[in-house]
């Protein structure tokens, strides 16, 4: 593959950022969560 | 608080999750490489979605906007998806800046040109950083919706000005692919199907992304109310003045003094 290391850091950088993201929000969800549920 | 229900929700997931994984093999395998680009094309397949993604987020956050600023429709969950929407559209706006820069380098030679489109896209990157700061003025939920609205509204500006804006001037950047102004898409077989299939994954992945992020939004909102109220109960209990212990002085004529308890003293 032709210019790869822009193609997969492109790719890859598309899949943590998404990713990251969901990882983010789920966590903080099931702390609010939890913390809710000790009150 | 959620936009879906939890069943639904959990489909829309799993998804995009399988949507992403197909994306990912016909954009890096099954379809051909450009003619001229050669494979520097292939970011093309996140590239426009990314981008698609950030219209629709944005135009999401002014609908929000506008259903809150109406009287007849003002109900919190406008402003709360409008929220929600931004924080999105903010980030694939990022991601699209980011994913031109990587396919300008190989095919323009330059990671970044001032050229009207990166231009106007970074004005739009910026001005909705800035909505998203205005959220966190602390002030009442009712001021903050308000100020936030009008602040989406002005962005939205912004939007199709980033669209047209390789038509209405002389660019580096190419013009639309799919919506030109013909409305002829100049893209056939297999790399229009990837194209169009990243669109709707990427899609799928916005509203899987806005289900959570709104739930989180009202769960923080719910925690921050009830930790107001918490204050508040505290403030009121420490301002409230000690009762005061009754003198003889106080006491109305013939009223007798309370009794006092007597206490027994053992002998030694």
């Amino acid at each position: 593959m032709r210019f790869a290391e822009y193609v997969i850091t492109g790719w890859v950088l598309t899949g943590l950022v998404i990713g990251g993201y969901w990882l983010w929000i789920v966590r903080r969800i099931r702390r609010a969560e939890r913390s809710q549920g000790v009150e | 608080m959620r936009l879906l229900k939890p069943q639904v929700s959990r489909v829309l997931g799993w998804l995009a999750l399988v949507a992403v994984v197909v994306l990912a093999l016909f954009g890096l395998w099954g379809a051909p490489p450009d003619a001229v680009q050669s494979d520097a094309q292939r970011l093309m397949y996140v590239h426009v979605p990314s981008a698609w993604i950030a219209y629709l987020a944005f135009g999401v956050t002014a609908l929000g906007s506008a259903l809150w600023l109406w009287p007849r429709t003002r109900a919190d969950v406008w402003d709360r998806l409008a929220g929600a929407s931004a924080e999105l559209g903010v980030i694939f706006t990022a991601l699209t800046l980011a994913l031109g820069s990587l396919w300008g380098r190989p095919v323009w030679g330059v990671w970044w040109a001032w050229d009207a489109r990166l231009v106007t896209t970074a004005v739009l990157f910026f001005l909705y950083l800035g909505y998203l700061a205005l959220r966190r003025i602390p002030t009442s939920p009712e001021s903050r919706a308000k100020r936030c609205a009008i602040a989406a509204l002005i962005a939205f500006v912004d939007v199709p000005i980033v669209h047209f804006s390789v038509n209405w001037w002389r660019t580096l950047h190419q013009q639309a692919t799919v919506f030109n102004p013909e409305l002829d898409a100049k893209i056939h077989g297999v790399m229009a199907f990837t194209l169009w299939f990243g669109v709707l994954t990427f899609t799928l992945v916005y509203l899987y992304l806005l289900d959570l992020r709104y739930r989180l939004l009202a769960l923080d909102e719910d925690r921050e109310e009830r930790e107001l109220r918490a204050a508040i109960a505290e403030r009121v209990a420490a301002e409230r003045p000690p009762t005061p212990t009754p003198t003889p002085a106080d006491r109305a004529p013939g009223e007798r003094a309370p009794a006092v308890p007597v206490v027994e003293v053992a002998p030694q």
